[in-house]
């Protein structure tokens, strides 16, 4: 025989057993939810460390095997190219001839042979890691824009503001290597007539500043060698902590601008520090 | 509205579910691929009850065998679900283990004409340990998807909220039935949640795709 009308004491024992329950259940998925939601994010932000380490020991690899390829070059430049041009330059001296008029065309040979070789010494220098690091960061690019005046392709304009501090052959290198790539695409694609290359010694900050009054660019107008290029000089300044900016608009030049904090010290995966060599 | 009425929107719902089961069925896990093949199970196995009970005025003997057939269903989701090897050899024991209590409970406690209070008790504690369980791996290794999109998120929370509520009100059952109070309340909560239970079900398939699901390694 069933009872319709529960006791109070029995609907307590149904609403308290009840409410208990759901207010377990309920806890137990908040807490859950939090807890994954904290575990997402925990292994998000491990997720990124990983992912940065992982990019900067490439691009750190990617680096090495460039310097080791540019220093291949420089010496086969200077060991091997230029003993032949000289050798080749001496039998031009060598040669006598009656005739004034071949005489002279010998002699022009032979400065241009003499030419050649005063350029592939420079172009060897300017791949040699040795040769960088030996000279430093300022000299090496006061060189540079020595010869891009001699070349008569663009008048380039160097301004150094501030007390000069060595930051590391590493970090002057890389440095040195996004000039050479910023004044390359300047020559190769800008069109300009002027450069300015600023080089600003603070205390807390360097500053590299690399304008051209070119035909500049909009970002999605990039083809794939300048894009990449570009991308190159970003590249390398994360190796070093430094940031890269690149501003340019259509008619407007461009603006290469890397900054560095001297005194800030990234650790690489390895242990090791950018302003040290490899 | 009627008991009939009710039973057969719930039947209908068991349809809707396994349409879009098996609508979406190549893009699921395998885990709910089967857990398709389970709802589908669900709605002809409750319209037989319905049928043998009309003709038999008894429909437990329906309910005995679709206990253990329901368990090995859900215990086989979990199976595809779970990663650690362990735990799977696990669940393939307690499909063996149900399927003996099964038999002993027909034999010693409660026979084909009773309900089978005790496989299905059981069976809830279990799926209550699996749920836990499948949270804790979920905690190991969190997807990077948004919890609330995941269909393993909602799958085990609705497998947790149906197998703890549904032991509560087998509990509040037997003490209504012991103490001759009205069970009528409670055969509508079962109702509801049963209900709730399927609904989430539907979400969960409309929502699972294989090929975001980064739950498990076996669940391709």
């Amino acid at each position: 025989m069933i009872n319709n009308a529960p006791t109070s004491g029995e609907l307590y024992v149904v609403l308290v057993s009840a409410t208990v329950f759901f207010v377990f259940l309920s806890g137990f998925i908040i807490y859950f939810i939090i807890l994954y939601q904290k575990k997402q994010l925990q292994n998000k932000a491990e997720r990124e460390v990983l992912e940065a380490n992982f990019k900067q020991e490439f691009l750190k690899a990617r680096l090495e095997i460039q310097e080791e390829t540019f220093t291949y070059v420089g010496r086969e430049l200077h060991d091997n190219i230029n003993q032949v041009l000289s050798f080749v330059k001496l039998n031009l001296a060598m040669i006598k001839v009656e005739e004034s008029a071949q005489q002279t065309k010998i002699n022009e040979n032979r400065d241009l042979v003499a030419q050649v070789i005063t350029d592939l010494r420079d172009l060897s220098k300017s791949l040699s890691f040795e040769h960088i690091t030996k000279l430093g960061l300022v000299k090496t690019i006061e060189n540079e824009v020595d010869k891009l005046n001699k070349s008569g392709l663009v008048d380039a304009e160097l301004i150094i503001t501030g007390d000069i501090y060595p930051m590391g052959e590493q970090r002057e290198l890389v440095l040195f290597r996004i000039f050479q790539e910023a004044v390359n695409n300047t020559i190769k694609h800008s069109g300009a007539s002027h450069l300015k290359i600023s080089l600003q010694y603070i205390p807390e900050m360097f500053n590299l500043t690399i304008e051209d009054d070119g035909v500049g660019f909009s970002a999605n107008s990039l083809d794939h060698s300048r894009g990449s290029g570009l991308m190159n000089i970003e590249n390398r300044a994360t190796v070093i902590g430094a940031v890269a900016s690149i501003s340019s608009s259509r008619g407007d030049g461009c603006s290469v601008n890397v900054n560095l904090n001297p005194l800030l010290q990234i650790k690489y995966i390895d242990g090791k520090y950018p302003n040290r060599l490899s | 509205m009627s008991f009939d009425t009710i039973y057969a929107i719930y039947l209908l719902l068991l349809l809707i579910i396994s349409v879009i089961g098996f609508a979406r069925f190549k893009r699921l896990s395998k885990a709910f691929k089967i857990l398709t093949v389970m709802i589908l199970c669900t709605l002809i196995s409750e319209s037989i009850k319905k049928v043998y009970g009309r003709v038999y005025h008894n429909n437990m003997p329906v309910a005995h065998i679709w206990a253990v057939i329901e368990f090995a269903f859900s215990a086989v989701v979990y199976y595809y679900l779970v990663s650690n090897a362990i735990l799977k050899k696990a669940i393939v024991i307690s499909i063996f283990a149900m399927f003996l209590l099964a038999i002993a409970n027909v034999l010693f406690f409660e026979k084909l004409s009773q309900f089978p209070s005790l496989t299905l008790e059981a069976s809830h504690i279990v799926y209550v340990v699996y749920s836990l369980l499948l949270f804790r791996q979920m905690l190991f290794a969190p997807a990077e998807q948004s919890l609330f999109r995941q269909s393993l998120f909602w799958f085990n929370i609705n497998m947790l909220f149906y197998a703890t509520t549904m032991f509560l009100n087998f509990a509040l059952m037997s003490y209504f039935i012991q103490n001759k109070l009205d069970v009528g309340p409670l055969v509508y909560f079962s109702v509801v949640v049963n209900f709730i239970f399927y609904i989430v079900i539907g979400v969960v398939l409309l929502i699972d795709n294989s090929k975001v699901n980064v739950i498990s390694v076996n669940n391709d």
